[in-house]
């Protein structure tokens, strides 16, 4: 039954999560802005078209969007989703999950590298560079939650108050935040790029997919939806209290997730993109944050 | 033991053999005879390592070896397997990248003989447990394989690159040959029994003194940072099929000897634990970063061995700190990982030396930015070249992902030892691996991703036809077909690994501790197939969506300007820009622009090299010191005989004087 219900939440909330995006945008600029259900519009239309593939493309153009889809899926899987047990529950899980991710990443660039335009291969190595630094902060938050809790898949988020007592609080607040960040670099939003861009040369993750069209963009951005939800969903899981019924938990953390695609919305009018010299240091922030947790989690245990 | 002695001898006078036989043979007659031996090899190898037995054979042996102990453990005969199969595609691809040299008048003779004396050498290094003979077995594979390196002996850059390898070796032997003298002299024995008898009663402060002498000469030949200047000279320099076997296997012969001397100290103290996790996190860290940096793609492929070393020297750290703070489970998953990820590297990085070799027969350039687009024109060994990327960058479902799994397992089971310091040091590390990892996906994306995709950057010289030959592919599937295999069913693969790992934990709770491996393989393995059912299920949804589907074939979006040329395409060094000007310090960057001028520009031209900082900082400081010191004794190789015999003369003089004084 859990199963059945965390399958429709990880294939539901995805467009679900850009529909609200838009409609947070739209009203900080005053517009009314379209439907939140905007986006699985898009998606069907999307689906219905025909495809225009260029004439450099090998296979590998042909097979990323499905494999990006792939990985995303089942890297989302692993995550418990209303701390109700996922439906993979494997040890060592956000090693698994990091690394799928990164398997549906190999895949987006060498596709985007595939048409042989330069601006495509732009965004490919900007994509790359940028994720070269996220990854260490995400492997360090999830390693001292593992030392805090001892518990090593995600399940683990539920125990950290309880193990660290008064510092817990401080490393959920910066998890979330640090969390918050990296779904504003993996998805690829203001500051750190603009979806909505018209100039191919400021973007990265919008201009890798330039020569997709039909399903096969359909199929991105889904998954890039996806991948923020994936995200969005384990600060779902660090904030909600352990003990409270399946019914409240799912409301709380369909609610968290809004919430959070909300947030996204807000940063996205209220600030303007960085330049690219500053993403740098924008994502390193996120190894300081992650640091910083660390060394929460040795007051907590040693303190 | 005679049978595996016996087909060590028939790997050499295979190459004695293929070296008298006609050129045109010379490939094939080598290859049957060592895949004879090899299989016969791993057939007993395997055997044994199911059975659990070891034999040891003590064999006198004339002056100055004396009795030699012969042994066969579960590490030795673990290593024996490895060598023997990992080199068969390497023989095998021989056949096919030898070819085109057959009517040039290279030296095929001498290079089949030194192939057999290299084979058999280095399965022989494994069997030995005494000092001496362990150093003259040492010695003829480094020479051999330095025969084996400068094959190609009439290109300048081969021969000087082939002189650095050959002194950075002996270098290495120097601190070998002092650490067995060393120990020797302590242990008053020259069998290895010997020295672990002496090892549990010396000191720690000698036993890390010794370890350090003996990790300085094994890591040499490893490529450990800053020793690793010469395996991106010697890689690039040697003919493909060779290069593969180094760093598939000879390399991991180094790893042998810091294992093997492992063996003997038993416990590590907790000191040596530390520096060994900590220089192999940063030598993953460079081997990586200098990877990144470089386009010619055999220097690439030798930096990216170091960072795999790097990564198998985190295993053996965690697998030390385990055992000096007595937790098994960290012990054995660390050592785990680090036998099973020398083994995956040895595959997916032969496969990749392969690719390269085919890449560099069609197109004769090794220069990734030259090319472009050869996923057409060479589709086999386009997706083969993308199984080794994909695996190398350690990410699932293929084998790299497996081997890293485990020691990231052992680096998250070490927070259960209740330990400040380990904490902090097994979270940075996590990181770093981390690190380590994202940039190999940087590094390979951008060589397969520039190599095989989008449009040729320059024109080649021969327009290329078709794929290499099957005898050049063959070599390449088998390793693909491993690649696959112990990704989707690493149990397997760790359960022959098990065996070595158990030697080094001191603890009769040994089946639990590979029970509790094997299941986290089991995990794997099984998310493995779970991740293959997913990507089947959206591609026949797509598939069946996409049937009836117009698809319209078009060129790529230019946005709007309409006269973009193959040139203007991202290249190999403008994709890794971004990442590289992030970490201006680590590099030493060279440019030289020469910009258009005039009312009518006509050409101009811009080159970049990124130089290994410790190359540059603190190894030709040193050989330019060390020159500058030793030119200071040139008066003595004046050229003239008369002082030469003086020269004996006086030496004969002394030694009869010290004879008779001591």
């Amino acid at each position: 039954m859990t199963i059945i219900l965390n399958l429709i939440l990880i294939l539901a909330l995805p467009l679900l999560f850009i529909g609200v995006i838009n409609k947070t945008k739209a009203f900080w600029s005053g517009r009314k802005g379209p439907s939140i259900f905007q986006p699985f519009y898009d998606f069907v239309r999307l689906f219905k078209k025909g495809m225009v593939i260029s004439k450099t493309t090998s296979f590998v153009f042909l097979i990323f969007p499905g494999i990006t889809f792939g990985t995303t899926f089942f890297a989302s899987l692993l995550i418990p989703f209303a701390l109700h047990s996922s439906v993979l529950n494997i040890e060592g899980a956000f090693i698994i999950f990091a690394y799928t991710m990164s398997l549906g990443k190999f895949f987006s660039i060498i596709g985007a590298m595939d048409t042989g335009s330069s601006f495509e291969g732009m965004g490919a190595s900007r994509e790359a560079s940028f994720s070269t630094i996220v990854e260490p902060a995400f492997f360090i938050i999830m390693g001292s939650i593992i030392a805090l809790t001892d518990i090593y898949n995600f399940d683990g988020f539920a125990m950290i108050i309880s193990k660290a007592g008064s510092v817990g609080y401080l490393i959920v607040i910066l998890g979330a935040i640090t969390l918050f960040m990296i779904i504003l670099i993996e998805g690829c939003r203001v500051p750190i790029d603009d979806p909505n861009t018209h100039l191919e040369l400021t973007m990265i993750h919008e201009v890798m997919i330039l020569d997709n069209s039909g399903p096969d963009l359909a199929l991105l951005s889904y998954s890039s939806g996806m991948k923020m939800v994936a995200f969005a969903s384990l600060i779902a899981n660090l904030l909600i209290p352990t003990e409270i019924p399946l019914r409240i938990s799912l409301l709380l953390f369909v609610g968290i997730i809004m919430a959070i695609a909300m947030a996204v919305g807000t940063t996205e009018s209220a600030i303007a993109r960085l330049r690219m010299s500053r993403v740098f240091d924008f994502i390193f922030f996120t190894s300081s944050l992650s640091l910083i947790i660390l060394s929460f989690v040795a007051i907590g245990l040693y303190g | 033991m005679y049978l595996i002695l016996t087909s060590i001898l028939v790997i050499f006078v295979g190459g004695l053999v293929s070296s008298l036989v006609p050129d045109r043979r010379k490939p094939s007659v080598f290859a049957s005879f060592y895949i004879i031996a090899a299989l016969a090899i791993s057939v007993f190898m395997l055997s044994e390592i199911l059975m659990g037995a070891s034999l040891k054979r003590i064999v006198p042996m004339p002056f100055p070896i004396g009795n030699m102990t012969l042994a066969i453990d579960s590490l030795s005969s673990f290593f024996i397997l490895f060598i023997a199969i990992m080199g068969i595609p390497g023989v095998l691809y021989a056949v096919g990248y030898l070819k085109p040299y057959m009517d040039k008048k290279e030296h095929l003779s001498s290079h089949y003989f030194f192939l057999g004396t290299f084979f058999a050498s280095i399965l022989v290094i494994p069997l030995i447990q005494n000092a001496i003979a362990f150093l003259i077995a040492w010695e003829i594979m480094s020479l051999s394989s330095f025969f084996l390196v400068i094959f190609e002996s009439k290109k300048e850059e081969v021969l000087s690159a082939g002189i650095n390898y050959l002194i950075t070796m002996h270098v290495s032997v120097i601190f070998l040959i002092i650490g067995f003298v060393g120990l020797s002299l302590l242990a008053d024995n020259y069998n290895f029994p010997a020295f672990k008898v002496f090892f549990e009663s010396s000191t720690a402060y000698i036993t890390n003194i010794i370890f350090m002498v003996f990790f300085i000469g094994f890591g040499i030949k490893s490529g450990f940072i800053p020793f690793h200047t010469w395996l991106p000279k010697a890689h690039p320099a040697a003919p493909s099929h060779v290069s593969g076997i180094m760093s598939g296997v000879m390399i991991k012969i180094g790893i042998y000897g810091i294992l093997r001397m492992l063996l003997l100290i038993k416990t590590p103290s907790m000191e040596l634990s530390y520096f060994f996790i900590i220089i192999s996190i940063l030598t993953a860290l460079f081997g990586i970063l200098n990877a990144i940096a470089q386009s010619d793609i055999k220097k690439l492929l030798a930096y990216s061995s170091i960072e795999n070393i790097g990564i198998i020297g985190v295993g053996i750290g965690v697998g030390m700190l385990g055992l000096s703070y007595k937790s098994d489970l960290v012990a054995f998953l660390g050592f785990a990982g680090a036998l099973l990820h020398l083994l995956n590297h040895s595959i997916f990085k032969e496969l990749l030396f392969f690719g390269a070799g085919s890449i560099y027969t069609k197109t004769h350039t090794r220069n990734s930015e030259k090319l472009g687009g050869l996923i057409k024109t060479m589709p086999f060994t386009g997706g083969l070249f993308l199984i080794g990327s994909i695996a190398i960058a350690a990410l699932p479902p293929f084998n790299g992902f497996a081997s890293e799994f485990l020691i990231y397992m052992g680096l998250l089971n070490g927070f259960k030892i209740h330990d400040l310091n380990l904490l902090i040091l097994f979270s940075i590390v996590l990181g770093a691996m981390a690190l380590v990892g994202t940039m190999a996906l940087l590094c390979f994306s951008k060589v397969f991703g520039i190599v095989f995709l989008g449009s040729p950057r320059a024109k080649l010289p021969h327009p290329i036809e078709s794929d290499v030959s099957f005898t050049m592919l063959m070599p390449k599937l088998i390793l693909a077909i491993l690649v696959i295999t112990i990704g989707l069913f690493p149990q397997i693969a760790l359960s022959i690994i098990t065996p070595a790992v158990k030697i080094f934990i001191p603890s009769d709770n040994l089946y639990h501790l590979s029970f509790t491996s094997i299941r986290m393989m089991n995990f794997i393995s099984f998310s493995s197939f779970l991740l293959l059912l997913i990507l089947v299920i959206t591609f026949g949804i797509r598939e069946y969506i996409m049937h009836k589907k117009a698809i319209t074939r078009y060129k790529t979006w230019d946005c709007g300007y309409q006269a973009g040329t193959a040139r203007m395409q991202y290249t190999s060094h403008s994709y890794s820009a971004p990442f590289m000007e992030m970490l201006d310090n680590i590099f030493v960057r060279k440019t030289a622009i020469a910009k258009p001028e005039g009312v009518f520009p006509q050409k101009g031209h811009f080159r970049l090299k990124f130089n290994d900082i410790i190359e540059y900082y603190m190894i030709k400081p040193l050989i330019k010191g060390t020159q500058k010191i030793l030119g200071k004794f040139l008066w003595i190789q004046n050229g003239d005989t008369q002082m030469y015999i003086l020269y004996g003369f006086i030496f004969l003089i002394i030694a009869i004087i010290g004879a008779f004084l001591f």
